[in-house]
């Protein structure tokens, strides 16, 4: 009888255990995937099914499309900004195929590029970048910035703009990107 | 940090203006702790138009009394997406084209830590050229032929 109390015991911490590891974040902390099947495996891929047929699931209406109501309230704003390119509010079947195939090349983390560091080289994903490779070239347009005439801050665009790769070989280029929120 | 290399022809220095990571609406599900750094900081919608991001860009500058030239992202957040931004990124890219810094955390903008950078790539292509300048045998100047007077 002690015996079999000791194996239950056993078999216990034994699941406990193999639930905690497969329950913990890889990448110590970051924000985890809000969708359905929260059962992903512990090297951050998604669980059941593609990262597309994932996604798919969120469609009540089946027309394809996924609106806002239609999606998690934590996943809808960030799902939207990163793939709804036209900004209509709706992710299209083109939008959501390549935000599917952004968020699998990246493992199944719905995120920017690499994790917290953002240096080291992620798998396939060319927004994974690292040290040494070469600088996504931009070409943007400049702020001109004035006043208006009850001395708010306000700004224009002009036709001229810098393109990153023009000056290549001609100076060393630093660049902060940020809002001011 | 952008005045002491403004009038430096080997280094330029931008800002590229992204889009808010923090924008005023209220959205379900965020943690308090969100919320209240959106309260605390400027109260900026996300943009819906180039337009609103310039007003904000300009706002950010005035604020921050910044003086660095600003480069506008598009709308389909093109340069956001292709650093692989979170909430701030700084990245310094060398003579070659290629990152000698990247870093995406949020802290990650740092004056301090770019003048280091910058400087050390500056050293660098400076010991290059002065190599490069050591290797180049000197040129003679070409003496034209002299030519005989023809006879009749």
């Amino acid at each position: 009888m002690r015996k079999l109390w000791i194996w239950i015991l056993a078999a216990w911490i034994l699941c406990g255990w193999s639930l905690g590891a497969s329950a913990q974040d890889p990448s110590g902390g970051g924000r985890s995937d809000d969708g359905p099947g929260q059962g992903g495996r512990s090297d951050g891929s998604p669980g059941r099914g593609s990262m597309s047929e994932r996604l798919k699931s969120f469609d009540r209406n089946g027309d394809g499309n996924l609106t806002k109501d239609e999606l998690p309230p934590m996943m809808a704003e960030r799902l939207l900004e990163r793939a709804d390119a036209n900004r209509d509010g709706v992710i299209d079947r083109d939008e959501l195929k390549k935000i599917s195939a952004q968020i699998s090349g990246r493992g199944g983390r719905f995120g920017p590029g690499p994790g917290p560091g953002g240096s080291s080289r992620g798998g396939r994903n060319s927004s994974a970048l690292g040290v040494g490779d070469p600088a996504p070239d931009f070409e943007l347009p400049v702020l001109v910035p004035g006043l208006d005439a009850e001395g708010n801050a306000t700004g224009t665009i002009t036709d001229e703009k810098v393109k990153l790769s023009s000056l290549r070989g001609k100076k060393v280029v630093c660049v902060f990107l940020s809002s001011y929120t | 940090m952008y005045e002491s290399y403004k009038d430096n022809d080997k280094v330029a220095v931008y800002l590229v203006y992204l889009r808010e990571v923090h924008p005023s609406e209220q959205n379900v599900g965020d943690s308090p702790a969100q919320v209240r750094r959106r309260r605390a900081g400027p109260d900026i919608a996300q943009h819906k138009t180039l337009e609103d991001r310039v007003a904000a860009a300009s706002e950010c500058l005035e604020g921050l009394e910044l003086t660095l030239p600003t480069l506008i992202d598009g709308m389909d957040n093109a340069v956001h997406t292709a650093y692989g931004v979170r909430a701030a990124a700084m990245a310094i890219i060398d003579f070659d084209g290629k990152l000698a810094f990247y870093d995406t955390k949020p802290s990650a903008v740092q004056p301090a830590k770019a003048d280091k950078v910058i400087q050390k790539l500056l050293a660098s292509e400076r010991g290059r050229e002065g190599l490069e300048k050591q290797s180049k045998p000197e040129e003679t100047p070409v003496q034209p032929e002299a030519r005989e007077p023809e006879t009749p």
